[in-house]
């Protein structure tokens, strides 16, 4: 905190807690504006972003419905691979020096590359460092991961000799970027909006990165909505005709590589409401491969002569992965994975596999017992399982699932494949976005709620006191009014002007330690009887505006703003009232002379 | 809670004995006419509405605050009852003058 805080001008400090350095985003009059909803008459497209596959899906005004893209392979899906080989490779292949090769022409580097063909990397979004999770992808990535000024995760790519660093959100970028310019020319003619989906717990910060990723890739909009609510609405577009006077309520999960996606969505006609979402992010059916990996170690270890490099790790890994998706089908399979000490053959059963992930499983259930609780919904009630992503294939999974919902609950989709329903969601919504009417998709609505509660730190207990709860619809708003405390002992000398200091959290904690500090935000106090009114509000596409009203002066500061820096919370607050308020010049310590303390009223 | 002076039932056009699942319903009707992406980012008017919707709605449809509300809005409420019961032998007696012809 400078020692002269300019007077009375709200700011939004979003460097560290100690403020150096505060990073300061000065209020614009124009905030007020809701998110940049495109001019009519822009074309939107449904990206189905996964941790291994992207799926574009847009509406086709001729077939008056959605289908899936092509890229310039004339598939479907891509992998989500990008390599930098070296520059005479790509000036050989006719590409200018220095562009990164994406999709399966990434894929094909993979093993001249290693360290320059990136894939996977959708679970870093958003991380820090020093994450746990972070240690544990380093172990079974060929590339390396590094350490930004915001102490977040970087990948480090060796290019012509050279290292250079890419923020996860970079890569999608690229990827996206791709995806977008295979989309125009596909479908000749401009987008400049996209529907994205992501995992329902992604984080602000994680959703944040990725709008960001799709700014970089040239999309002015982007709306980014759950895997699990994407795939709902797939279903209302795939179910069999539904008497328009009863609501449908479903619970849609969506496993994917790296993500379980969980939510219950009450279907009213053509209106799509979330009203639970929960899920689990960096845990999903890559795990099943990197159990089959270890397994698959332990095994050669006991072949004395066999010594494992890292690109055996890499052969075993991918080899890992065709072996789990064969046994969704088939009750056992032989294979054989090239290693550098020779070929290794093994055979694997379907029972083996279930033994070795049997808390897998478990752990996959537990979001669905979640959002049952959250949307106080009976388990009768719940007419449709809607099962997606590729991990739903696992007939365990399946039969695990199912045993929780008596009677025979699971829907099977008769129009798509289960594995594309939640790129066809994304692709109805972008046609929603787009403007589109069709006899197909007339009056539609997704109404999607938070993913986690927002609240403000209450420093007389150290506790967040809530003020916006998960699950709450999108738009929402909420306003809290902070009241000054006198000082129970006078000043003694002639106090600084005193300011408000507001912590905005995210999470469903109440402990701070366990929450994200989205922004500390400060006014000053004008008198002691003057009220300070703070109000958070969400817009649909989850950008969080914070107006904060003291005396006459009323600013408004949008909190998620990209990029974020990384918070440490670990810091012992010195015990204030309510809101901690600091005078001007002093970081800690006691409050100023005029007001000791503001207390939130409901 | 400044909104408390809003006819929650009204608002979302229910009657006094909608169960909570009617209360849903009937949020999700009137979202279609006030959702942002249904009628643009700029209506500040609409984004009124939408989100005095989603508050009727989340207390109408929880018991303890639908109680609370009750309490606080006696009166209004047992006039608006009046009324639909009025309707209801309104609606019976035309009901039966029809039955009859």
């Amino acid at each position: 905190m400078p020692t002269a805080m300019p007077a009375p001008t709200p700011t939004a400090e979003r460097g560290d807690e100690r403020g150096r350095e505060p990073m300061t985003v000065s209020p614009e009059p124009s905030i007020r504006s809701r998110s940049p909803s495109l001019p009519p008459g822009s074309h939107y497209i449904g990206i189905d972003l996964g941790t291994t596959l992207l799926r574009l899906c847009a509406y086709h005004p001729d077939l008056q419905t959605v289908r899936f893209v092509p890229n310039e392979r004339d598939k479907r899906k891509t992998p989500c691979f990008v390599a930098f080989p070296d520059d005479i490779e790509l000036v050989e292949s006719g590409r200018k020096a220095c562009d990164p090769v994406v999709g399966e022409e990434a894929q094909r580097w993979l093993f001249k590359y290693p360290k320059a063909t990136v894939f996977s990397w959708a679970q870093l979004v958003g991380l820090k460092f020093d994450d746990e999770r972070v240690a544990f992808y380093q172990r079974y990535a060929p590339y390396r991961l590094v350490k930004d000024k915001y102490a977040r995760v970087c990948v480090e790519i060796e290019h012509d000799g050279r290292q250079k660093h890419y923020r996860p959100e970079d890569l999608t970028a690229i990827l996206l970027t791709y995806a977008r310019q295979n989309a125009e020319q596909a479908l000749r003619h401009p987008i400049t909006g996209s529907v994205i989906t992501v995992p329902a717990g992604y984080t602000l910060l994680q959703r944040d990165a990725t709008k960001e990723a799709a700014r970089q890739a040239g999309f002015q909009h982007a709306r980014l909505i759950s895997n699990a609510a994407a795939a709902a609405i797939a279903f209302g577009f795939d179910r069999p005709a539904h008497p328009t006077s009863v609501t449908e309520y479903v619970l849609s999960f969506n496993l994917g590589a790296a993500h379980i996606d969980c939510a219950v969505v009450g279907i009213d006609e053509e209106v799509f409401e979330v009203l639970a979402s929960a899920g689990d992010v960096g845990f999903g059916a890559a795990d099943v491969d990197v159990r089959l990996l270890m397994h698959f170690v332990q095994d050669l270890s006991k072949q004395s002569n066999r010594k494992l490099t890292s690109l055996d790790l890499l052969s075993l890994r991918f080899g890992a992965e065709k072996i789990k998706k064969a046994l969704s089908t088939a009750d056992s399979i032989s294979h054989t994975i090239q290693l550098s000490s020779g070929a290794y053959a093994m055979t694997m059963t379907r029972e083996l596999l279930e033994t070795l992930c049997a808390d897998f499983f478990d752990r996959c259930l537990v979001p669905i017992q979640q959002v049952l609780v959250e949307a106080k919904m009976d388990i009768t009630k719940i007419s449709k399982v809607v099962l997606s992503g590729g991990g739903s294939h696992f007939p365990k999974l399946r039969d695990r699932i199912s045993s929780l919902f008596p009677g025979n609950h699971i829907y099977d989709f008769a129009l798509i494949d289960k594995h594309k329903a939640v790129g066809y969601g994304a692709g109805i919504e972008s046609a929603l976005l787009s403007g589109m009417r069709s006899p197909n998709i007339t009056n539609y609505l997704l109404i999607d709620s938070l993913s986690f509660s927002l609240g403000i730190l209450d420093t007389t207990t150290n506790t967040i006191k809530t003020l916006l709860k998960r699950n709450t619809a999108l738009p929402a708003q909420t306003t809290v009014t902070l009241r000054p405390i006198p000082p129970t002992t006078p000043p003694t000398s002639t106090p600084p002007a005193p300011i408000a200091v507001i912590k905005l959290y995210e999470g469903d904690t109440t402990d701070p330690k366990t929450c994200h500090l989205l922004a500390t935000l400060s006014t000053p106090i004008p008198t002691q009887d003057k009220h300070i009114t703070l109000s958070i509000d969400v817009d649909v596409d989850r950008t969080v505006l914070v107006t904060l009203v003291s005396d006459e002066t009323e600013k408004n500061v949008r909190v998620t703003d990209y990029p974020m820096p990384v918070f440490d919370v670990s810091e012992d607050w010195e015990r204030g009232v309510g809101v901690t308020v600091v005078g001007a010049g002093e970081r800690k310590g006691q409050a100023g002379g005029e007001v000791e303390g503001m207390e939130i009223q409901d | 809670m400044a909104s408390s002076e809003h006819d929650y039932y009204a608002l979302l056009g229910v009657t006094y004995e909608a169960t909570a699942q009617e209360i849903k319903k009937a949020y999700r009707k009137n979202a279609l006419k006030y959702h942002p992406d249904k009628v643009g980012a700029d209506n500040e008017q609409a984004a009124e509405m939408f989100h005095l919707l989603t508050l009727a709605s989340d207390t109408l449809a929880d018991p303890t605050k639908k109680s609370a509300y009750d309490t606080l809005h006696k009166s209004r409420i047992a006039q608006k009852r009046k009324l639909e019961q009025m309707d209801s032998h309104l609606r019976k007696a035309r009901q039966d003058l029809n039955d009859r012809e």
